[in-house]
């Protein structure tokens, strides 16, 4: 499928016909989804009358919106109203939402046609999407491997050319770590840019939305839809947000700089190469790099503890209305605590419900100043460290994984293995800043060549040079390689609207 | 008294939760209303749907700080909201959303009379430590000869107003004294109806005994969910005398929550200490600290100035009003509005007749008709305007309450135009008066005579033919001046 405001512009010309980039996008559903599930429902009905309502628009002379007729697909835990929003729980399952998120309805509000739900880990929980109770999507590149996660169908999605646009949450990595794994742009706004309405809660104070797609210039346009005040989320900041979409790409000047700790020896090889190689391409364009030593972010080995107690903790408050008294399944007691702990202990996977104990835990009487409050104090300082070195660079650049993608079930028996995928990603959603992951490279080992994902942080609020940067970065970089496997054998491109 | 009475002596605080007067709750725009049909006034947010966010009620807030104020709390220049964890069905989020370490409001005090020993009254001070907003939960109903349990969610994200006082009363009949003293002074803040038989007023207390004279504090125990006045002062009573038998008998108290039953008058645990829960508290990340205007504050303090019962009941005792009518007056904050905008209408009639009116006459009408005083169609600005007409002598006290009855089935209408439709306007005119005098006067020239020498006995005859030739509308004290003038000037 062509880019996004090719997709749009042809809709709103009346060249290209909504409907029939529905069913093309249905189509390759259809045809590829059962090998690779990066689908929980796809909906063809809706998607089908949705695209109709779009054609009508156009058709009546009226401007569906900056989306017109792009087909997206929306991680199943943004609520878009009568679809279902499982979250990839059996808690949820068979919920449908009563109410659309401010995402959703803004993207409806442009004339997007959301065709189908990702899946994802149980409750954004996991790196992998091995952790959905519907069982895993695969990596397009290899699918014996994970596409990442927690955003894991939206990455593949896109990067098996399903849809041309996909919307991820990210609260630790979620959307920029499978974005990496799976060779798509992957972009997380600096918290509260994006209403977290209508987005089911996990860690309330880092949870972001935020797109998936082929390249910069989409995730910039598709941020510029999504992204602005909502007074239904507190947490939003007031007033309008610069226009990533109209900002300057310009590489030439710009002050890059390079934490030793995001290259460190913990990060796989041949990530490092490709991520040098991606920095030495920004330097000739006029980029300068500064590869700082180790010590200007002196709290970040603490990210990850800061991150799963933080995120954990607000978990183990946020999750505890999945109880079956309201909605969602309920695994009847003979008394109301017994209801309680059948529910809440068979239909949270094992994952979730460690998440909800550590959390718990940390928040008990007693343990609240040794863990929670102490984890926020070292939350601050990362931040603050960030800021500092925000005031001598621009932008902050190194790899999104440690690693690429690795084999399904590899690190699923040890959480603090699956919890490392976060190592580059965590320090940065503590921060609550602006990233985005970009496509710089392939590694090449034993199997398939895998994805490498150079992530570029930005200071706060200052998503649109993140956007235009990284956009620069893949204009100086030329097409990246594209996953062609689910590409083959789909339906031709959708003809005229007549 | 028993001697157990005097031996130990109670240490009461009281917590009460008043719901806020606001239209809508505490965090989503569902209407707060009473009486509704189950699981009617809720939506995404109060059901706690997947992805709903909480977003504060403005409303709520300044009814907030407006109660703070009228109870003399500091009011947090920046303030917080926080989670409070536990699991229960009618607690749709798993947490309520209160205020743990920087509530809204902070010290404070209430000053009011309460009965002491047999027949005595004495005024005292209790300080107040803290007042929050927090979140209402839904309710629980258990429908009879059915093993089930229903939840309503009406109730739930109404917004109230947690108010904690400090330790400091000394007897059920204080404590009931100070209820009662809150309420009003709520009442007339405007921040809340304080109606207990819908909730919107509730009280927990906490007792412990400690030996009497002694500073040392006991080992408290909560009484939960106390629903009247009555039952605040029963079940304190009773929750003395069951501590004070363990004491007696050498027994610790254990510390407990209880619940009070009103049939049996007894108090019972409902759960000690070692299960009470841990409600883990952080800070709620869904709703940012936020700065309370300080020159919005004193705007609010402004609008309060004057509506304070207390500075109140002293303003109509110094406008001549009688102590117990004021009182009365002050019962409710409607009543005492009718009457200061009655006084107003009237300029130049006695506040103290003002205040008659508004208690006899137009409470008599409200009572009768079985509807509320601002609801009557003898509005204060009428009621005034009857008042001022009959202190011009036009009416006379009998004919007034005549004229208020009709006035009330004919809105709108001015009190002269009712009066006069009645013929119950009083001639006080002099010249027209005269004329009347001269002509019984004249016709009884026998009893005048009588009169001039000696016998002034004769003088309420003569006063009575008068009023009778003018049928009745003279002003008689008009009358009375014309004919003694006439009569001792021949």
């Amino acid at each position: 499928m062509s880019r996004v405001a090719d997709i749009a512009a042809g809709v709103r010309a009346g060249r290209l016909d909504p409907v029939a980039l529905a069913e093309e996008s249905l189509a390759r559903i259809a045809a590829h989804d059962g090998r690779l599930h990066c689908f929980l429902d796809v909906d063809a009905a809706a998607a089908r009358r949705r695209a109709e309502e779009v054609r009508a628009q156009v058709r009546a002379g009226r401007d569906p919106g900056r989306l017109a007729g792009v087909p997206v697909a929306i991680k199943d835990n943004i609520a878009l109203q009568g679809a279902t929003l499982t979250c990839a729980s059996r808690i949820l399952q068979g919920y449908r939402a009563p109410y659309s998120s401010h995402v959703a309805e803004r993207l409806l509000a442009e004339g997007a046609v959301p065709v189908g739900r990702t899946n994802m880990d149980e409750f954004a929980m996991g790196a992998s999407t091995e952790n959905s109770a519907f069982g895993p999507t695969r990596n397009p590149w290899d699918t014996a491997r994970v596409p990442g996660g927690s955003s894991g169908g939206s990455a593949a999605a896109v990067a098996a050319g399903l849809v041309p646009l996909a919307f991820g949450s990210e609260t630790g990595g979620s959307i920029r770590q499978p974005a990496a794994l799976c060779g798509v742009t992957g972009f997380k706004p600096t918290y509260g840019a994006v209403s977290r309405f209508g987005l089911v809660a996990f860690g309330s104070s880092l949870d972001v939305i935020g797109p998936l797609a082929a390249d910069a210039a989409d995730a910039a346009l598709a941020y510029d839809v999504i992204a602005g005040h909502d007074p239904r989320d507190a947490t939003t900041w007031p007033g309008s947000r610069p226009s990533a979409v109209a900002a300057e790409r310009r590489l030439a000047g710009l002050r890059v700089g390079v934490p030793g700790e995001f290259l460190d020896d913990s990060v796989d090889a041949e990530v490092r190469a490709r991520t040098h190689a991606a920095l030495e391409l920004l330097e000739s364009r006029g980029a300068r790099v500064t590869r700082l030593p180790l010590g200007r972010l002196p709290h970040m080995d603490l990210s990850i503890p800061v991150y799963y107690i933080v995120a954990s903790s607000e978990a183990s408050s946020n999750l505890a209305r999945f109880d079956g008294v309201r909605y969602g399944p309920r695994a009847q007691g003979v008394e109301l605590l017994e209801t309680y702990l059948r529910t809440r202990g068979t239909l949270f996977g094992p994952e979730v419900r460690r998440r909800i104990l550590l959390g718990t835990f940390a928040l008990s009487a007693g343990y609240l100043d040794a863990w929670y409050k102490k984890a926020l104090a070292v939350r601050r300082l990362i931040l603050d460290e960030f800021l500092a070195l925000f005031r001598e660079f621009d932008l902050l650049a190194g790899p999104t994984s440690p690693f690429p993608a690795f084999a399904l079930g590899a690190r699923t028996a040890d959480p603090y293995a699956m919890y490392l995928c976060d190592l580059l990603t965590a320090p940065v959603c503590l921060a609550g800043l602006p990233s985005v992951s970009v496509p710089c490279g392939l590694a090449r080992g034993p199997g398939a060549p895998l994805p490498v994902g150079l992530q570029l942080v930005g200071a706060p609020a200052q998503d649109q040079r993140v956007l235009a940067a990284a956009a620069a970065f893949e204009e100086a970089r030329g097409e990246p390689e594209r996953c062609e496997t689910f590409r083959a054998g789909a339906p031709a491109a959708a003809g005229g609207a007549r | 008294m028993s001697a157990t009475a005097t031996r130990w002596e109670p240490v009461i605080g009281l917590e009460v939760h008043v719901q806020l007067a606001t239209r809508s709750k505490l965090f989503c725009r569902c209407e707060a209303r009473f009486g509704a049909q189950p699981n009617t006034l809720v939506c995404p947010v109060c059901t706690a749907q997947p992805g709903t966010l909480p977003v504060l009620n403005a409303q709520a807030l300044r009814l907030g700080v407006l109660a703070g104020l009228a109870l003399g709390c500091e009011i947090a220049p920046r303030t917080k909201f926080d989670r409070k964890n536990y699991f229960y069905p009618d607690l749709p989020k798993g947490y309520q959303i209160s205020q743990y370490d920087r509530p809204l409001c902070r010290g404070g005090a209430l000053d009011f009379e309460a009965p002491d020993g047999a027949s005595g009254r004495v005024t005292r001070h209790v300080r107040l430590v803290r007042a929050h907003l927090e979140e209402d939960s839904g309710k629980i109903v258990h429908p009879a000869g059915m093993d089930l349990s229903l939840v309503d969610l009406n109730r739930a994200g109404v917004p109230l107003l947690e108010i904690v006082s400090q330790p400091e009363l000394r007897s059920p009949e204080e404590a009931s004294a100070y209820l009662a003293a809150l309420r009003r002074t709520l009442r007339f803040a405007g921040v809340s109806e304080c109606d207990m038989e819908k909730g919107s007023f509730r009280c927990d207390a906490n007792v412990s005994l400690r030996p009497t004279g002694s500073s040392t504090l006991g080992t408290r125990c909560e009484i939960k969910n106390l629903n009247s006045f009555r039952f605040v002062a029963q079940a304190l009573a009773a929750e003395m005398q069951r501590q004070a038998a363990i004491l007696d008998a050498g027994g610790r108290i254990v510390q407990s929550t209880l619940a009070f039953d009103p049939q049996r008058g007894r108090t019972a645990p409902v759960r000690t200490k070692e299960e009470a829960n841990d409600y883990r508290y952080f800070p709620e990340p869904d709703l940012p600290e936020f700065d309370v205007d300080p020159a919005w504050v004193e705007e609010l303090r402004r609008t309060l100035a004057g509506r304070d019962p207390a500075q109140r009941r002293q303003r109509y005792v110094a406008l001549g009003v009688a102590a117990q009518h004021a009182d009365a007056l002050l019962e409710e904050p409607e009543r005492a509005e009718y009457f200061e905008a009655a006084l107003d209408a009237a300029p130049g009639v006695p506040a103290a007749t003002v205040a008659g009116a508004v208690l006899v006459d137009a409470l008599r009408l409200a009572n009768e008709r079985r509807i509320a005083l601002p609801e009557l169609a003898v509005t204060p600005a009428r009621l005034g305007e009857l008042l001022a007409l009959a202190a011009g002598g036009a009416l006379s006290v009998q004919a007034m309450r005549t004229v208020i009855v009709a006035m009330e089935s004919r809105p709108g209408e001015p009190a002269r135009a009712v009066a006069e439709a009645l013929d119950l306007l009083q001639v006080s005119d002099a010249g027209q008066l005269e004329r009347v005098v001269a002509e019984v006067l004249a016709r009884e020239a026998d009893m005048v005579a009588r009169y001039r020498a000696g016998k002034t006995g004769l003088f309420n005859a003569l006063l009575g033919s008068v009023m009778k030739a003018s049928g009745g509308k003279a002003n008689p004290a008009t009358v009375r001046e014309l004919l003694a003038r006439t009569l001792d000037a021949g």
